[in-house]
């Protein structure tokens, strides 16, 4: 009986000093988390002056796409998607596209993913990426080399880069579906 | 041997003669893992030390309160704790760092290291030397790691702590950093820990 008490008396105890860290740091995570979003999208958003539109998720082949527009005096000049790419050496890879109005790419950045340190990981450098800036649907094959596209995989991480290039492209297939009801409708917050 | 000296030993065991990851062969699931680059170790050796120094204290602290039955879950309780915090107070402002060890934090609470020292050490020993020990420990966790992923670094990225260090032309050997190559790292260390010892024991 007094060792149960006892160890009720220690997880009460840490239990307590736990939810005052929690309480703490609460704030500073979520600003942190926003802050780390809010780079990643002046990176693949380098036109966007201050703010995106807060529209609801695009719904595109059964997923939806989280999409930031931006706009100006009522025309869409751009957006950054968030495009999953699937099948990656170690999962979901989450990516973030940045599409400006001629529908060319701008920026990428790796949001989320499980791949192999030093490999897969080298997605995320400019080094890597950027040779989809500038690219658009018509003029560029979104596959790598290997299987007949344009894109030069990562050394020793194809299936890294596959999937990567699937999300882009796809994030452009979904700009375009986006670009084309706006065009129609304009903003729209629902 | 006086009080200081073994105040030192209590120290400076864990960093070398006892070292936790070369010698004990303790904590090596994360010495194997987070290894791959300068920065990830310098960050988990840092995390571990925190919570080993910490549980150390508190065990000891409460060494005649915890029933011997009850120890283990005490024990886990007590590094759960600290380990949270690690884990909350790092993503609140290390976001960087905090990613890319993600779940090797968490994984903190099951280190053999920390169990090993709250049971071996710090539930028979007093508050300072407990904690002596926890910082012992907690450096030499931290220079295993760090010889370990500055070998690996170098030879598998051509980098220290991301700056790269060879023109662009150089190709790294890509194992080091992936597994096979940790596992190959890790022989290597031990193997020449063993050599020093033994040259050393011939030598006095």
């Amino acid at each position: 009986m007094k060792n149960v008490f006892i160890l009720t008396i220690i997880s009460l105890v840490a239990g307590l000093c736990l939810s005052g860290v929690y309480i703490g740091t609460k704030d500073q995570i979520e600003i942190s988390k926003k802050a780390a979003f809010n780079n990643s999208l002046k990176v693949v958003l380098p036109f966007m002056k201050d703010k995106y539109e807060d529209v609801p998720p695009v719904k595109y082949d059964m997923e939806e796409v989280p999409i930031y527009p931006v706009v100006e005096n009522g025309v869409l000049q751009g957006a950054a998607l968030q495009v999953i790419g699937k099948n990656g050496y170690a999962g979901n890879i989450k990516v973030l596209v940045g599409v400006d109005k001629n529908q060319t790419i701008t920026g990428i950045q790796i949001l989320e993913h499980k791949e192999t340190p030093g490999l897969g990981t080298k997605s995320a450098d400019e080094a890597w990426w950027g040779q989809f800036k500038g690219k658009s649907l018509d003029k560029f094959k979104f596959k790598v080399k290997k299987d007949g596209g344009d894109v030069d995989a990562i050394t020793a991480a194809t299936i890294t880069s596959r999937s990567v290039t699937d999300a882009v492209q796809k994030g452009l297939v979904v700009y375009r579906e986006y670009a084309g009801s706006f065009n129609k409708m304009g903003v729209s917050h629902e | 041997m006086s009080n200081g000296n073994t105040a030192w030993s209590t120290f400076a065991d864990g960093i070398w003669k006892n070292s936790p990851t070369l010698t004990l062969l303790l904590g090596m699931c994360p010495m194997l893992a987070t290894s791959s680059s300068v920065m990830n170790a310098l960050g988990m050796g840092m995390a571990a030390t925190f919570v080993l120094v910490m549980s150390n204290i508190f065990i000891s602290a409460l060494r005649n309160i915890i029933p011997k039955q009850m120890r283990i879950p005490c024990f886990i309780v007590v590094i759960a704790t600290f380990v949270t915090i690690v884990d909350l107070v790092m993503a609140a402002y290390s976001p960087g760092l905090y990613k890319s060890l993600g779940i090797f934090i968490p994984l903190i609470v099951v280190n053999c290291i920390v169990l090993g020292r709250a049971e071996a050490f710090a539930y028979k020993n007093g508050i300072a030397s407990s904690m002596l020990d926890g910082v012992g420990m907690g450096i030499g966790f931290t220079v295993g790691l760090f010889l370990m992923s500055t070998f690996r670094e170098i030879l598998g990225n051509g980098s220290f702590l991301n700056l790269p260090l060879f023109g662009p032309s150089f190709s790294p050997v890509l194992i080091m950093i992936m597994p096979p190559g940790a596992f190959m790292t890790l022989g290597f260390l031990i193997a020449l820990k063993s050599y020093l010892d033994k040259r050393q024991k011939k030598g006095a």
